[in-house]
């Protein structure tokens, strides 16, 4: 048996370029657990396992003694083992396959409790109500997942449960009776009881994550993305540990640079005496991580080590998620963290500068969309401002006008061509035509994940979410002692969620020193093809005037369009609105037209060719200031009048 | 005969204002259904045209005030369904939110997002079963969120959260705010 490789490998000996073993998260974990960071034991049945499984539909006998045998090995030195109804370990379990796959629902938490381990739960944390919500946790996993119930069947026998107690009946005892209903539920609908042996948990559990390779969702996912059907899942066992212990005890998310600003800094959120669910369902006021520095200094120093080694491993700014347990800091996940456009440009400049990344990373990882708001006006620095409430920055951008507090009056303000910054108390759907007529909303209640940021968002639109104290009237807000008529002006600033006194000045935005250097590579690069430069009689020879049409207005870009035309010049110093010239030229199907533009208020014209994709948006973005920039700055050698090579080589690209 | 009255005084509270068009979206009736609905409500004075170049409509005030007795006295009939069934559609909430706002923010790619939005919806789609047995028309969500879906299968990536088309996210923050009306809770609950 020597020969064959280990179907099961555990945490500490897997190998981190063994992804098409382990998987992505597996190789993830093993990444962590080689930069020696503090990694909750774990072991992974590798994908040669889910082979074998798919072939035979079946989990061999010697296969699963593995897994047992792994299993009771994971407790090793925590005086907690898998089953012990003293000190009993809990495992989660969870797919990962080699490439991305999607799948948030495929985790089991709290496998291993039983009706039997649940009192050695107790002893260990201290909490009863705990240890009984836990219970009911595995319970609605175990029957969602594992057993394939619909999850309104067990919410609706959690309301028969709850609706027959008092209503001041202790979380204990309402915990206790919902996993009895739950229980019931699971083993009436799906015809075998629920599994009261944690090894039973446990292979029910595997077999589930097993089986999800084949759901009809998934095969659908990997046909369209051309992912092998053979590729197979890892499944990851790994140790739960407990954030909720005591007050040295909690979860958090951080994030190695500020994930809005993009400022070098340790950023995010903590919940003391928490589990890490508790952090991300919003019911909780979650703390920042001064309060994790607090309650656990040196584990918060342990964090920030981690989160450098981390940065330094990807290359690349991190989320983690943490649990602290007792004062020891146990790192659960860490990857490349979501940001916003913002926080990515001035993320791979600072990144770039400091010699982590090379420029061709930093260029991939910025977007235009993040440029176009790097280069929108903001509230002249030198202006006083007077700050009337703060709020979550849930929408970029600085936005002034009247105030509205309705809608209605949103729509009819901008219709007399009014801008208008509307507040509403929370949005529901009938505010969103107001949204769409204003340039900036605030509103009293909702975070950055609210529908209003949602909307807001969608909109390109700055909003300022969950305003503390703002009390929004029939025709006027208030903000502590400050009254905002609606009609009067009011400023918003949508990246430093706040909200301003009056008309504050805009002004264009001074970069970054760091930002501009990037931004000189960027120049560098030729995307934006310079086609050739010369005068207009150049333009009609040189430009095959047998199929070009010379458009100054959006009008004349529509009907060539629709005449058929292949080739047409936007020609921006004639006519009279030509960001609406460009932005109508930039929606036309580059595949069937190609678009040049006429770059130069005279001739002789430097003329470039609109780029496809995405990138067009920036160069259509209405008084963007980085579109001037790209379409001015030469990023080839320019050719003269009459010389046509490097336009002709470059139609012919 | 089965009348849209009700359903399309629901649509237009929840909308705020709509065309006629989009009422038959929202509410699944079709085209007479809706226009006869709209003269019995108009004649009822509970609608009223609005001022807009698009024709479109909206809740008088009265007519505001009948459809707040109209759903509640409905709350009444058994709403156990529609209440477990929204148990199941805030667990999904914060997740679907999550990954409107990660593509609204390119975090992730097109594929991915698709199966995503596919799985949630799948969810969703039981969540909604089960209320529509107590109120069908929790049913027409999911005609609608499979309709954003293919869009979105097709390459339109604008069907994911934008404001002004009957989107992903236009979907479900109306059902959200069908669920609270329905059983008359406020968002903050």
């Amino acid at each position: 048996m020597d020969s064959v490789p280990s179907r099961v490998v555990a945490l500490a000996d897997a190998d981190p370029r063994d992804r098409s073993r382990i998987g992505g998260k597996g190789a993830s974990l093993a990444t962590m657990a080689g930069l020696g960071l503090p990694v909750p034991p774990a072991f992974i049945a590798t994908t040669d396992l889910c082979r074998e499984f798919l072939a035979s539909s079946a989990l061999p006998e010697e296969t699963w003694a593995e897994i047992e045998a792994a299993v009771a090995g994971l407790g090793a030195g925590t005086g907690r083992s898998f089953g012990d109804a003293e000190g009993p370990l809990l495992v989660s379990v969870r797919s990962g396959a080699p490439v991305s796959m999607p799948g948030m629902m495929d985790t089991i938490l709290n496998v291993g409790l039983t009706e039997r381990t649940l009192p050695g739960l107790v002893a260990l944390t201290g909490d009863e109500a705990f240890a009984w919500d836990s219970y009911c946790r595995l319970l609605k996993m175990f029957g969602e997942t594992v057993r394939g119930l619909p999850s309104p069947l067990l919410a609706a026998s959690r309301r028969e449960a709850e609706a027959g107690l008092a209503p001041e009946a202790p979380r204990a005892e309402r915990a206790r009776a919902v996993a009895a209903a739950l229980g019931a539920a699971i083993e009436a609908e799906s015809g075998r009881p629920f599994p009261h042996s944690p090894l039973e948990q446990l292979r029910e559990s595997v077999l589930a994550v097993l089986s999800s390779w084949e759901a009809p969702r998934a095969k659908r996912y990997r046909r369209h993305a051309g992912i092998d059907d053979d590729l197979g899942t890892a499944v990851i066992v790994q140790a739960m540990v407990f954030g909720n212990l005591d007050q040295r005890s909690g979860s958090g998310v951080a994030f190695t640079r500020d994930p809005t600003s993009g400022e070098r800094t340790l950023y995010g959120d903590f919940l003391a005496g928490a589990q890490g669910e508790d952090v991300v369902s919003g019911e909780f006021d979650v703390g920042s991580l001064a309060d994790f520095r607090a309650a656990a200094p040196d584990a918060c120093a342990g964090l920030e080590r981690a989160g450098a080694e981390l940065e330094r491993a990807y290359g690349d700014m991190c989320d983690i998620e943490f649990t602290v347990e007792r004062g020891h800091l146990w790192v659960l996940q860490a990857r490349a963290g979501q940001r916003t456009g913002i926080a990515e440009v001035r993320i791979a400049a600072e990144m770039l500068e400091e010699g982590a990344i090379d420029a061709d990373t930093a260029l991939d990882r910025i977007s235009p969309s993040g440029l176009i708001r790097l280069a929108a006006p903001v509230f002249d620095p030198e202006a006083p401002r007077r700050v009337l409430g703060r709020g979550i920055a849930a929408s970029p951008g600085a936005a002034v006008g009247v105030l509205a507090t309705s809608a209605r009056r949103a729509e009819e303000l901008a219709a007399e061509g009014t801008a208008v910054i509307l507040a509403r108390p929370e949005t529901s759907p009938d505010d969103i035509a107001g949204f769409i007529a204003a340039e900036g909303v605030m509103t009293a209640r909702g975070g950055r994940a609210s529908h209003a940021a949602v909307v807001a968002r969608g909109l390109n639109l700055p909003a300022v979410c969950g305003v503390a104290g703002l009390e929004v009237g029939e025709e006027e807000i208030r903000l502590g002692d400050v009254t905002v008529r609606e009609g009067e002006a009011i400023s918003l600033d949508g990246a430093g969620g706040e909200v301003l006194a009056g008309s504050v000045p805009l002004v264009a935005p001074r970069l970054d020193q760091r930002v501009e250097a990037l931004l000189a590579e960027f120049e560098r690069r030729p995307r934006l093809p310079l086609l050739a430069e010369g005068g207009a009689e150049w333009a009609n020879r040189a430009l095959d005037p047998e199929g070009l049409t010379i458009c100054a207005s959006a009008a004349e870009v529509e009907s060539a369009a629709a005449a058929g035309s292949p080739r047409v010049l936007v020609d921006l110093a004639s006519g009279n609105d030509p960001q609406a010239t460009l932005k109508r030229a930039a929606e036309i199907d580059p595949g069937r037209v190609e678009v040049l533009v006429k770059v130069t208020t005279e001739w002789p014209a430097a003329v470039r060719r609109l780029p496809a994709g995405p990138w067009a948006g920036i160069v259509a973005e209405p008084g963007s200031v980085l579109a001037a920039r790209l379409l001015a700055t030469s990023s080839q050698p320019t050719s003269k009048e009459g010389e046509k090579a490097d336009g002709a080589e470059e139609e012919g690209a | 005969m089965a009348s849209a009255d009700f359903e399309v005084l629901h649509g237009l509270r929840i909308k705020g204002m709509a065309g006629e068009r989009e009422l038959g979206t929202v509410t699944g009736a079709s085209e007479e259904d809706v226009a006869a609905a709209l003269r019995q409500l108009a004649a009822a004075e509970l609608v009223q045209q609005a001022p807009m170049e698009e024709p479109a409509w909206l809740l008088t005030p009265a007519g505001l005030e009948a459809h707040g007795e109209r759903i509640a006295a409905r709350r009444g009939e058994g709403s156990d369904g529609v209440a477990a069934a929204y148990d199941s559609f805030l667990e999904l909430n914060d997740p679907a939110k999550r990954l409107v706002s990660r593509s609204q923010q390119a975090a992730i790619e097109e594929a991915e997002l698709l199966m995503e939005l596919e799985e949630i919806a799948e969810r969703v789609g039981e969540a909604l079963a089960y209320a529509a047995r107590t109120e069908p028309r929790f049913g027409v969500y999911g005609v609608r969120f499979d309709t954003a879906l293919a869009k979105i299968g097709e390459g339109d990536a604008r069907y994911v959260g934008d404001p002004s088309l009957d989107s992903f996210h236009t979907v479900w923050f109306e059902c959200h705010e069908d669920f609270l009306l329905t059983l008359g809770l406020s968002r903050e609950e």
